[in-house]
């Protein structure tokens, strides 16, 4: 530890809180350090002069204290007592509101529903009345039914004909490609025989495979 | 039989015994009193804190738990006092001096006559006015140790601050004074090493 570790140690050494072994290290140092002990002097004089410092001697009035106390309560009870009074008087004059209005609260669905007053009259349910029957009349939109039906009866026919039409047709035309198909292959042949015939006549059997 | 302990008192209290809550004011104001005294920087303020840290012990105490020394406990609602009234002291400072940085607007120590005499009372206002001068966590742990004996490690527990950080904070206190001190002639007379 050099000097000024030493003298920053110093005032907790002077109170007494320094651990044993660091004190001890300290009392060492300073059984051969004049400046450090200069220090230390300088440090219990300036402890030995804060006791110069004058307290004052105070005398408290523990019924003051319960007094102020108990003064504290009744006005924080008073205070209470108003908000008491004032929430109790709105209520009260909510209520009278509500019941001279007619006021209805209620949660309908996703919905608060606040009313006042009687109810709103309903509109009067439209019922269907039956109108006089007129024979023309009737006797048209009948036949214009039967008209209707008769065309999408019609429609439903023609597109499953049609339908089937074309099935037929591909079908078909599936068995003339492969009657052409079969046709074709024969030809082939054919022709294939004619030019093996005709090598043979021209170039004689000499020519090997040419006939097979 | 012995003396009942402020533990034991309080318990006491709580279960509505007044004359307990007596007993531990006139245990405590003293002590009380005095702390506030020097953490405040002197003045008259002293006596009506101290009725504010016994008002608020008042208050509180239901909510005290043996747990925590009566003590800590005491000092820590004394410390807060003692802040508040610092606070409401260095805004009123600003509104009237706005100029002025010291929390109570102290007299330059510089100004005071020389050290003519050792006569206490002297030294006591220079001590008291550098005392003042002191950073307020400074000063707390300086007024704390060597006026109220409360140890560093108890010391520690109040300010809930790492010992270590208190010591060093004594430490820087206490050497400071003694510059302050020898700057305004208040020196050793006889040091011998």
């Amino acid at each position: 530890m050099n000097c000024i570790e030493i003298q920053n140690a110093l005032p907790v050494l002077l109170y007494g809180e320094l651990e044993t072994e660091a004190a001890k290290r300290l009392e060492e140092h300073l059984a051969g350090c004049p400046d450090c002990r200069r220090e230390l002097a300088a440090l219990k004089l300036t402890q030995k002069r804060l006791d110069a410092v004058p307290a004052p001697a105070v005398q408290l009035d523990v019924g003051r204290i319960f007094q102020e106390e108990a003064q504290r309560r009744l006005v924080q009870l008073r205070r209470w007592r108003r908000l008491a009074l004032a929430a109790a008087a709105v209520a009260a004059a909510s209520i009278l509101v509500a019941l001279l209005l007619n006021l209805e609260v209620r949660v309908e669905g996703h919905q608060l529903v606040l009313r006042w007053g009687s109810p709103p009259a309903l509109p009067e349910r439209i019922v269907d009345q039956p109108s006089e029957v007129n024979p023309e009349a009737t006797a048209a939109l009948q036949a214009q039914l039967v008209v209707l039906t008769q065309l999408a009866q019609g429609l439903t026919e023609t597109a499953a004909g049609r339908d089937a039409k074309q099935r037929k047709e591909l079908t078909q035309i599936r068995d003339n490609v492969r009657d052409l198909q079969r046709q074709l292959g024969y030809r082939l042949n054919s022709i294939e025989r004619d030019q093996s015939a005709l090598y043979a006549a021209v170039f004689g059997p000499s020519k090997k495979g040419a006939t097979e | 039989m012995g003396v009942v302990s402020d533990a034991e008192l309080m318990r006491s209290w709580q279960r509505g015994d007044a004359s307990a809550f007596a007993e531990l004011v006139r245990r405590w104001q003293q002590p009380i009193a005095r702390f506030l005294h020097h953490q405040l920087g002197g003045g008259d303020l002293a006596s009506d804190l101290c009725q504010e840290v016994f008002l608020r012990v008042y208050r509180a105490g239901s909510t005290y738990r043996a747990e925590a020394a009566f003590s800590t406990w005491l000092y820590r609602i004394a410390i807060n006092v003692a802040r508040d009234a610092a606070r409401k002291q260095r805004a009123r400072t600003a509104r009237n001096d706005p100029g002025a940085n010291s929390a109570f607007a102290l007299p330059d120590v510089r100004a005071l006559p020389p050290a003519r005499s050792y006569e206490r009372q002297e030294l006591g206002e220079v001590v008291g006015r550098l005392l003042a001068e002191l950073p307020e966590e400074q000063r707390l742990v300086l007024v704390l140790r060597h006026y109220e004996e409360v140890s560093f490690e108890e010391i520690a527990r109040l300010t809930r601050t790492p010992a270590s950080t208190i010591k060093s904070r004594f430490a820087a206190a206490l050497q400071r004074l003694r510059r302050r001190l020898e700057e305004l002639g208040w020196g050793p007379e006889e040091i011998c090493p």
